[in-house]
This record gives C-alpha cells, sequence and structure tokens, in this order.
C-alpha cells in the first residue's frame, strides 16, 4: 500500500517538476499613443504564437519616464518592455537604465536593420550601443496647403529664403497666414533645428556651448523674422497648438514632425483633410535632418529578455511592418514598405522618411542635461523674440548660462 | 476651582489619546520620506545616478541661494499669491455672505457655484489654456464682441500671471466660499441680531459683528491658500505649459517640478522643498498668533 | 415702506451677482461637456460652436471601450471613500485636541508634524515614497493607497476641523460639563451638531482632493489600482492631444463626486437655533 502511494506521489512530483516552466510572462510599459495601441493590437496573435502571456501597463507621458528610471532602479525586474522618447535616450543611456540590443539585431534576418536607411540605423544608439529599437520615424517635415498654394501658384520651398517668399505671398493675398513655427513652449524644436540648418551647432566636440555664433545668430534672426507671417497666438503656441492650428485655420504652411500626422487623417478631425501636402523640409546652408519619434527596448533589469526580445522582433519585424502601421501606428521608415499603395493612401509622406545619406540627421542632442540646456534655452528665447533684447545679446547671455550646464555633463 | 487644575490635566491626557491616530497616521506614511527627502537634500542624487551619490554637505542649498532663477521664482510667487488672494478672498466671502442669506433659489446657486472645483486640475487647465488662446479662443472673441482687444495672454508675462490668477481663482474661489459659509453657518445669531436691534445698518452689522466672528475661519482660510498657492504648479504646468513664457509664471513649485521631474535633479529639488518649508513656518507661526488673539 | 424697498434692492443686487458668478462657473464645465461631444473640427474653430454642431457619441464610445475603464471608475470611488472617512474621523478627533487643550504633551510636534506634511512638495517625497512603498512591496496596492491619501490631507482637515471647533464656545461644554454631561456625551450631544456644517465641507473637500489625487497613484500605483485623474492624463502624449476622449473622461469623473457634494449640502446650513448661547 504504503509502496504504491510513494509510487504515485513520485509520479506526481515527476509530472509537476518535470513539466516545462510555467507559461513565461512579459510585461510590457507603454505609453499612450497610437504606437501603444498598435502594439497592444499585436499581443492576441503573438500569445497564440509563442504561449508568452504579456501585461501592459500604460504611464502618461509626463511622468513616465521618471517612473520608468526610478523603477529599474530598483532593480526588482518590473518590466520587459520599455517604450521612450528618443528625447530620453541620452538619460536612459547615462543611466544605464536599459539593455544593449545589438547582439539580438545583428543575429534577426527577421528584424532585417539593412532595410533601415544607413543614417536612421543609430537612431537608437547612444556611446555606440543600441539601446532602444525604432518604434516611429518622425523627422520634420514641410506641410502645406495644396488648395491654396495652387491658387496662387506656389510650391513647397526648397530653401528657407523660398519659405519666407511663399509665406508672404500668402499673407499678402489674404488667404491667411502664411507660415507657421511653434514660437512658444516648444520653441526650441524650431529654434534649434533651424540653426542646426543654417551651419551652427549647439555645442561643439568638448562641450562649449556654441549658442551665438553667426550662423545661430542668422538663425534666430530668421526664426524671429517669421513671426510677422504666423497668427497672433502663434508666439506662446507649443507643438500641439502649431498642429491645430494648421489644421483649423487657413494656414499656408508649417514645418513640424511628421507623427502629428495621425491629427490630419480624418476629416472628421481636420477641416483640410484631403488638401495637405508633404515635402521635406527647406533647406539651409547645410542639409539636415531633424528625427524625432519613439524608442522600445529591453530594460536592464528585465526578468525575461529573451521573450522580450521575440515580442519586440515580431511587433518591429520585417514581415509584420506592413500590418503596424496600418493598425494606425506612427509611421516607421522601413525602406521596403515605403513605396506600399496602400500605406501610401494613409501616409502620403513615407518616402520622405528614408532619408537620404546626403542629409546629416540630427536627433535630439544627446546628452543628458538636455532638459535643463532646453529650458534655459526656452527661458530665454522670448526676451529675443518679442524684441526686448537685442538677438546677439541675447545669444551671448544664453551662452554663458550654457556653460555651467554643459560643464556638469562634461564633467561626469 | 481646585478641580480646575484636574480638569486640565484629564483634558490634556484625552487630547493626548484622540490625537494619537492622526499622528500614527502620518508618521506612518511621511516620517521615513521627509527624513529621505532631507538626506537627500545634503547628497548629489539624480533620477537615474548618472553621478556616484555621495554627501556633498549644503552645496544644494548654497547653489539655491546663487541661482538667480530661485529668486525669480519667489519674486513670481509672492505676485501670484498676492494678487490671487486680494482676487479670491473678497470675492469668496462676498459670495458666501450672499449664499446665507438664503434667498430664493440658492441650493441652486451653491450646487452651480461649487462646480469649478470638481472637475480634474488636468482637464481645468487644458480648458482654460484653451479659452485663452489668442486665435482661437472664446475669452479674446468673446471680449473682440464688446469692442476690448484681448491681450496675448499666454504670450506675455504680466498677461500670463493673470492668466494663472484667473484660472487659480476659478478653481479656488468655492472653496473660500463654501468654507466661510459654514462658518457662518456655524455662528451664533444672536450677536447678530442683538447688533440690529440696536441699530445697526447691515453692513456695520457685517463688518463689526460678523466678519470678526468668522475670524478663525478666515485666517485658516487665508492660510491654507497662501501655502497652496506656494507649492502651485500642476494648474501652471498644462495652462502656460511648464511656467512660461520663459520663467514669467515660474513659481517655486514649478520650478521644484522641474528641477526634480525636468532635469532629474532630486537632490536639487529636495533642497528647494526643503527650503519651501522654512519659508512656510513663519506663515503658520503667524497663523496660530493670530487665531490665538482671537481666541483670547 | 423704505425698508423693505431698500431690501428688495439689495436682494436684487444679490442675485445679479449670483448669476454672473454662476455663469462664470458653469461656463467651462459646459465646455468641456460639449467638446466631449464634438468632432475635432467643430472644437478648434472660431467663431465658437457652442451650440451648432452635429453631436457626436464617438467619444464617450472610445472611453467605455478601453479595457479596464470601469474598473479604473471602481478603483477611485473605493478609494475615495475610504480615504476620505479615515481622514476626516481622524482629524477631527486631533482637532478637538489642537482646539481645546493648550497643553497636551504631543501638541508641539503634532503641529509641527502637520506644517511638514502640508508644506513639503509631493514631488520632493515621492522619489523616497517610491524606493520605500517598492522595497516593501506595496507598490499599487489599494490600502497603501488609501492610506497615504488620508494622510497626505490630514493637515488640511485638521486645520479646518480646529477652526470649526474654535467657533464654539467652550462655555457650551462647561455649562454641559456643570449639568453632569460625561465627556463623550458632550462630544456626540454638544460638541459634534454644532460643527456639523464643518465637517460637511471639510469632508467635501477632502473627497475632492482624493478623487483628484494624480502624482501618489500615477507614481505609486500601476495598473490594478489606476485612478481616473491617472487615465485623464493618458490623453495627452507625445504629439498626439485626444481632446475629444479627455473631455469625455473628464465629464464622467465629475459625476460621483458632485453627487456627494449635492447630498453632503444639507449639513451645510445646520438648523443652528439662534437661542443656543444665551451669553
Amino acid at each position: 500500500m504504503t509502496q504504491t502511494k510513494r509510487l504515485f506521489g513520485a509520479a506526481v512530483l515527476a509530472t509537476v517538476f518535470g513539466m516545462p516552466a510555467l507559461a513565461e510572462e512579459l510585461n510590457l510599459y507603454l505609453i499612450p499613443s497610437p504606437s501603444s495601441t498598435a502594439i497592444q493590437s499585436f499581443i492576441p496573435a503573438f500569445t497564440e504564437k509563442t504561449g508568452i502571456t504579456v501585461n501592459v501597463t500604460e504611464v502618461p507621458y509626463g511622468e513616465a519616464h521618471q517612473k520608468l528610471l526610478l523603477t529599474v532602479q530598483q532593480g526588482q525586474g518590473q518590466y520587459d518592455v520599455a517604450q521612450f522618447d528618443n528625447t530620453f535616450l541620452a538619460p536612459y543611456g547615462a543611466a544605464g537604465t536599459m539593455q544593449p540590443l545589438d547582439a539580438w539585431i545583428g543575429a534577426s534576418a527577421e528584424y532585417d536593420i539593412a532595410d533601415f536607411a544607413t543614417g536612421q540605423q543609430d537612431y537608437g544608439k547612444y556611446n555606440g550601443e543600441t539601446l532602444g529599437l525604432t518604434l516611429s520615424t518622425e523627422p520634420m517635415i514641410q506641410w502645406y496647403r495644396t488648395d491654396i498654394y495652387d491658387a496662387l501658384g506656389l510650391k513647397p520651398a526648397a530653401t528657407w529664403d523660398e519659405y519666407m517668399a511663399n509665406a508672404k505671398a500668402v499673407k499678402e493675398a489674404g488667404k491667411g497666414d502664411g507660415a507657421m513655427f511653434g514660437w512658444g513652449p516648444n520653441a526650441s524644436w524650431w529654434w534649434m533645428t533651424l540653426v542646426w540648418s543654417f551651419g551652427g551647432n549647439l555645442y561643439d566636440d568638448q562641450l562649449n556651448p556654441t549658442v551665438n555664433t553667426p550662423e545661430a545668430v542668422a538663425a534666430t534672426q530668421f526664426f524671429k523674422d517669421m513671426l510677422a507671417y504666423g497668427p497672433e497666438g502663434g508666439i506662446s503656441a507649443n507643438g500641439d497648438d502649431v498642429t491645430n492650428k494648421f489644421l483649423s485655420t487657413e494656414l499656408g504652411a508649417m514645418v513640424q514632425y511628421s507623427g502629428y500626422w495621425g491629427m490630419a487623417l480624418d476629416p472628421a478631425n481636420s477641416m483640410h483633410a484631403g488638401k495637405i501636402g508633404t515635402a521635406p523640409m527647406p533647406m539651409g546652408a547645410v542639409d539636415i535632418t531633424h528625427l524625432a519619434g519613439w524608442n522600445i527596448g529591453i530594460p536592464k533589469d528585465a526578468k525575461n529578455p529573451e521573450a522580450a526580445w521575440k515580442f519586440l522582433e515580431f511587433v518591429l519585424g520585417k514581415s509584420n511592418a506592413r500590418a503596424y502601421l496600418m493598425a494606425g501606428a506612427a509611421a516607421i521608415g522601413r525602406n521596403s514598405i515605403s513605396s506600399d499603395a496602400e500605406l501610401l493612401a494613409i501616409h502620403p509622406y513615407l518616402p520622405l522618411l528614408n532619408i537620404p545619406a546626403s542629409s546629416r540627421i540630427e536627433r535630439y542632442p544627446q546628452i543628458r542635461v538636455w532638459p535643463e540646456f532646453e529650458k534655459a534655452v526656452l527661458d530665454a528665447l522670448p526676451a529675443m523674440l518679442n524684441g526686448e533684447v537685442e538677438i546677439q545679446a541675447g545669444l551671448d547671455a544664453l551662452n554663458e548660462t550654457l556653460k555651467p550646464i554643459l560643464a556638469a555633463e562634461a564633467g561626469n | 476651582m481646585k478641580a480646575k487644575g484636574s480638569i486640565e490635566k484629564s483634558t490634556a491626557r484625552l487630547a493626548e489619546g484622540l490625537a494619537t491616530p492622526a499622528w500614527v497616521l502620518i508618521l506612518l506614511i511621511f516620517a521615513l520620506p521627509i527624513l529621505g527627502a532631507a538626506w537627500l537634500s545634503f547628497r548629489n542624487e539624480t533620477l537615474g545616478s548618472f553621478v556616484a551619490p555621495k554627501f556633498i554637505g549644503a552645496d544644494n542649498y548654497a547653489a539655491a541661494f546663487a541661482d538667480p532663477r530661485f529668486w525669480e521664482s519667489i519674486r513670481t510667487t509672492i505676485w501670484l499669491t498676492l494678487l490671487g488672494l486680494l482676487v479670491q478672498m473678497p470675492i469668496g466671502i462676498a459670495l458666501a455672505v450672499i449664499l446665507e442669506r438664503n434667498l430664493r433659489g440658492t441650493r441652486l446657486f451653491r450646487t452651480i457655484l461649487i462646480i469649478p472645483m470638481l472637475l480634474t486640475p488636468v482637464a481645468v487647465g487644458l480648458m482654460w489654456r484653451f479659452m485663452f488662446d489668442v486665435d482661437l479662443g472664446v475669452i479674446n472673441w468673446a471680449l473682440a464682441l464688446i469692442g476690448v482687444d484681448g491681450p496675448n495672454w499666454l504670450g506675455a508675462r504680466w498677461p500670463a500671471i493673470w492668466a494663472v490668477v484667473i484660472v487659480d481663482s476659478w478653481q479656488s474661489i468655492p472653496f473660500i466660499m463654501l468654507i466661510v459659509l459654514a462658518g457662518l453657518a456655524g455662528l451664533p445669531k444672536g450677536p447678530q441680531e442683538a447688533a440690529a436691534i440696536d441699530g445697526a445698518t447691515a453692513l456695520q452689522v457685517f463688518f463689526f459683528v460678523t466678519l470678526p466672528a468668522l475670524g478663525p475661519v478666515i485666517l485658516v482660510t487665508l492660510m491654507i491658500r497662501i501655502i497652496d498657492s506656494l507649492k502651485m504648479f500642476d494648474l501652471i504646468f498644462i495652462v502656460t505649459t511648464r511656467g512660461g513664457p520663459g520663467t514669467a509664471t515660474q513659481t517655486l513649485g514649478m520650478l521644484i517640478y522641474n528641477t526634480g521631474f525636468g532635469f532629474f535633479q532630486t537632490s536639487r529639488a529636495a533642497a528647494l522643498g526643503i527650503l519651501m518649508v522654512l519659508m512656510v513656518l513663519p506663515v503658520y507661526w503667524l497663523w496660530r498668533r493670530a487665531a490665538q488673539k482671537e481666541q483670547g | 415702506m423704505k425698508r423693505s424697498a431698500r431690501h428688495s434692492l439689495g436682494n436684487a443686487a444679490c442675485y445679479i451677482i449670483l448669476v454672473g458668478a454662476a455663469f462664470m462657473s458653469l461656463f467651462p464645465l459646459f465646455w468641456t461637456i460639449s467638446t466631449s461631444i464634438k468632432t475635432r473640427n467643430d472644437t478648434f474653430v472660431l467663431p465658437p460652436r457652442f451650440l451648432d454642431f452635429a453631436p457626436t457619441a464617438k467619444n464617450y464610445i472610445a472611453i467605455f471601450d478601453t479595457r479596464g475603464f470601469a474598473q479604473i471608475y471602481l478603483n477611485t470611488i473605493i478609494i475615495t471613500v475610504a480615504s476620505t472617512l479615515l481622514c476626516v474621523v481622524v482629524s477631527t478627533l486631533a482637532a478637538y485636541s489642537l482646539a481645546r487643550s493648550p497643553r497636551f504633551r504631543s501638541r508641539r510636534p503634532l503641529e509641527v508634524g502637520l506644517i511638514l506634511v502640508r508644506a513639503i512638495p509631493a514631488i520632493v517625497i515621492m522619489v523616497p515614497l517610491f524606493t520605500i512603498t517598492s522595497k516593501l512591496g506595496v507598490y499599487d496596492n489599494h490600502f497603501a493607497l488609501i492610506l497615504m491619501y488620508a494622510a497626505v490631507n490630514v493637515p488640511f482637515a485638521v486645520w479646518l476641523m480646529t477652526s470649526f471647533i474654535e467657533q464654539v464656545p467652550v462655555t457650551l461644554e462647561q455649562s454641559a460639563a456643570v449639568d453632569g454631561a460625561g465627556r463623550w456625551q458632550i462630544l456626540w450631544f454638544v460638541v459634534l451638531p454644532l460643527i456639523l456644517p464643518g465637517m460637511a465641507a471639510t469632508t467635501i473637500f477632502v473627497a475632492l482632493l482624493a478623487w483628484n489625487e494624480f502624482l501618489i497613484p500615477v507614481m505609486l500605483a500601476g495598473n490594478s489600482a489606476k485612478t481616473l485623474p491617472v487615465f485623464i492624463s493618458g490623453f495627452i502624449s507625445a504629439r498626439n492631444l485626444d481632446w475629444g476622449p479627455m473631455a469625455a473622461a473628464s465629464s464622467l469623473a465629475i459625476l460621483p463626486i458632485a453627487i456627494l457634494t449635492v447630498l453632503a449640502q444639507r449639513w451645510l446650513i445646520s438648523g443652528l437655533s439662534s437661542g443656543a448661547i444665551k451669553g
């Protein structure tokens, strides 16, 4: 009797412990966005294919990155996959929050990094290591009203002078405001793009600030001069305001991230649906493309990095790229899908996302003190824009303010 | 008479007991974090541990005092607080007095006037930001209807400050109104009636009988509003997007948020936070003194 | 004759002010609700479309379709109710101590503690709190949130209730004691009825603060204890602000707290008989 019981017990134990590990679990840390919605739409298919359960936590954009920094510091392996804005790549890199993905990328034919333009393959790289895959490709491009331009015989600008001339023409013809930047709380986005485009730099290789060079002064002057062709509220417009105004009022053109396109699609959401054209950003002395967007990676303390990579490969790999974009995500610049007819109907600017090798790609400055740097710029710009302070003087003062900030970066 | 001493003692013992649950609750939740924040302020920690954290003494405090942004934020905070109080207190008290009269329809008005408090601050901020918009907003449109050229609310320093004062007042006046109303409701009617019988006008009754009797309530409202004004940041965050234009509406609360969550400098933010507490202490002490005078 | 004329003039003035204030209060709410039933095109347009637009239920459908919305709503209600009750009860007791006993032993430390808790900015506390809750394993825990919400609002509630209790003359309690009432009888039958309006007001405010609390749940809660304010701010993302659904969520978020406020109003105007105090 006891023999049988023991054997039975042993059999049960053997079955329990001999079973393959309980179904794996993945924890995703996402930020509410069209990209996040698209990612989540792939979960059922992934779970069916691999048997891995996927849990999602969404944290609002304003706190998401700070919370992840704190969470990974605890080292408890709370999340296996984390979405983040490219603005935070440098802080994440400096803090060691994400783990390098290069080994996986190199070995993955499914992901096929070569499908991205050469410059864009480094989009998620910090100090030579890829800490995040490209989750969206959002360069600053030129948006314009095809109906207004056609009526006035204008063509999308190829240079900044043309951009201003177009704006002038639209305004003087009474067709509305000419063109717009966001001169308000996100002014840094456009200002730094212009500085780069005019041939300047924010800082040099030794991390000395260089915001008062003649090129930067010229760029700032242009930025200020364009105020005359924008709407009155432009001086306080943030990134969202710029898009709202372009989509809802009579405005000839704007330079804006392509990622806002989601707002422009639906006729119920955009007054001028069907009348919006896209073109590359006007060129200055230097051909640059300011690239922004989402990244997604694997936190350093992830419990299940292998499963995490499987998930990323599944959602963002080459074979699912088309489906991913069809699911409503912000577009990704993969060569293989940039001429897909159905996708082009939704994202007509898709070809613009394959940035030519001739254009220097500038992401957000990859320094971890960027938020403080940016705030200093934002604090200094209003006075220069409304004429209280002369531009050269203002930029000289800004340069001085930036020195200790950059010194903190260099010192470590 | 001889029992008085022991009454006081037994009152004190009862008081001790009654206060214990509150003690336990705040100690449990806040003791360690507050000590942690103080400890943080003497180090150089950042949100991502960019630099090896170490003890740096009072360096953060010295840096704060040397930072023009700190002093500017204090100036801005004082302006916003003062303007806010000047707008909110009279209106709040006036509304409370009117409501207390219990005219017909008071119940309905009372409910309506509380509404501003109920909305989530995020939603309130976004709605008002949109309403202040110069091109698409309803405020300047309405002003234009009566021939007034509305200012560029969010684009210049003083209009932005007034915009914040308006939104803050909109959300806080119901609070002041309710507290004063509750205070009025708890007042004995005797003295007021007696004064009226003695021939005082309504206004005289209000200023010389009612208002002084409301003393403790008004004082506590003032103090809470001052402290909240000092700390205020989420409304400013949304309405002017982080204290713009530039640093025009960057209060100390906003600066602390920007330093801690924006620049990842948790230690610097902790030092600023401790400084803010130290600034609040005199306000609190003044309140206690005034409240005690009222009692005696 | 003259008196009633002045009276009605005064009344008229009061009504004008009330209507004006009511309009100011209602308009942004009206704007929020109408945004929630508009398409984007109808929202960002001048002249503003107050009533001439085709309403859409799309935004509300999007909200209700969101996975876990019901749970989020429920979480917020539970946490708010529990923490408010805890806070108001605990605070009223402590307020009585502060108002009536100038010399009890832990008075000074309590006062210091209260001001520290109230004055210190939330983000400064957040980082140590995060570390502590993570290490103790109470991250994303309903009970922990309830305790934290209650604790955060204790100073506010204590100060409010202290001032309301101070308004009640000590003589009342003393005469009741002389009449032979015991300690607890005095508290229950003499003090409590008089501070009921104050307690009602305090309850409304504490509930409101708890309902709209944002920083604590966003940092210290994940999915299972997610609350409405966190959900609402999720509509603000980089390069995307979903006005419609956000306005819809905000409109839905007002309901419970509005109901509570209407209910609690009954106690705001207590039938305080003027005959209670003779002296």
